[in-house]
């Protein structure tokens, strides 16, 4: 999302939510962002996404409510996409609480697992299949990594996240962010090469 | 490129596609199993959320199942207990009705074995002189 056009005119969105809130200038902001927030919410549920895409959804929803007030915290000179995945992130770590706390949603969530993991998407069945186990791997593993450590690899490295701004998220100096970034990455790597993923 | 930095692009790679995968599957669980959900309902989501923390037509729900508890338990505990006062209030309203009438009865028999008054006051007379006796010289 570095450098991207579209950023000016994300800041100027906020700046309207925050200003009169504009609900046109939040839904556009939704809109932009939903499936890159989508993905970031996947990586940091992990495993518990792909058990449950229900709970994606719910942490999902809480993560854009909590945007509702949280925008008026952004500061026009970092990107949004960070702030916004820096809302969301939180938004998901405490509905994985929740999630742990109720465990009597297991049940539901096996079902809901056993679907979204084996139906994929319908237009290559065992190359869905095949996908979603793949997923299910590298997600376990991202599980293993803990938070804030799989968040900043994720953002980082999938979304192409800076240092400067991971640092400004997430509260910590730029060369804290590089060398969690490094051991991550190594503690990641192991832990796919012990379940047979090669990147 | 550094190798390092493929390595890390391939990794990038790997979770965003794990990620996708992910997040597919739960908007396919939340359109109802076609794809494509779209932002345009999710803006409408937003504008209203699902769990909101305070919406107006939950509280009113909220204090009329309030008040309608506070009612059943009223009628599980006061009505009881008033029926229960009234039956003690009945009770003690009887006994104390016997009561009167024994202390009545056993009055009356005290007053009917009390000697005539002229006894009464020859008694008095004797007490009188025992306590000043007039045979003694001063």
């Amino acid at each position: 999302m570095n450098g991207d056009p579209g950023s000016a005119a994300d800041r100027e969105n906020v700046h309207r939510w925050n200003a009169g809130r504009d609900s046109e200038a939040f839904a556009a902001l939704v809109r932009r962002y939903d499936p890159a927030l989508r993905r970031v919410a996947a990586a940091v549920l992990g495993s518990a996404a792909r058990r449950d895409p229900g709970l994606l959804e719910d942490a999902l929803q809480e993560g854009y409510r909590r945007m509702l007030d949280a925008l008026r915290g952004y500061r026009a000179e970092s990107e949004p996409f960070v702030f916004l995945a820096g809302v969301v992130r939180r938004a998901c770590l405490d509905t994985l609480r929740k999630e742990t706390r109720a465990r009597g949603r297991t049940e539901r969530a096996a079902v809901l697992g056993a679907a979204g993991g084996t139906e994929g998407t319908g237009r290559d069945p065992a190359g869905d299949a095949e996908r979603a186990i793949l997923a299910d791997r590298v997600l376990a593993a991202l599980d293993r990594l803990g938070d804030p450590d799989r968040s900043l690899v994720y953002l980082r490295d999938a979304e192409g996240a800076s240092v400067a701004e991971l640092a400004d998220a997430f509260r910590m100096p730029e060369g804290t962010v590089k060398s969690r970034l490094a051991r991550a990455r190594t503690r990641l790597r192991g832990i796919l090469a012990e379940e047979g993923v090669e990147p | 490129m550094r190798r390092d930095d493929v390595r890390d692009k391939a990794l990038g790679a790997l979770l965003r596609r794990a990620a996708e995968t992910a997040a597919e599957a739960s908007e396919k669980v939340r359109s109802g199993g076609a794809l494509g959900y779209g932002a345009a309902h999710l803006e409408g989501a937003v504008a209203s959320p699902r769990h909101p923390r305070f919406s107006p037509g939950r509280f009113r729900v909220r204090i009329v199942g309030a008040a309608a508890l506070a009612a059943c338990l009223a009628a599980a505990i006061v009505v009881p207990a008033l029926a229960r006062f009234r039956a003690d209030r009945e009770l003690l309203s009887s006994a104390a009705e016997h009561l009167s009438r024994s202390l009545i009865r056993e009055s009356s028999s005290f007053l009917a074995e009390l000697p005539a008054a002229s006894e009464l006051e020859a008694a008095a007379a004797d007490w009188a002189g025992s306590l000043f006796r007039t045979d003694i010289d001063l």
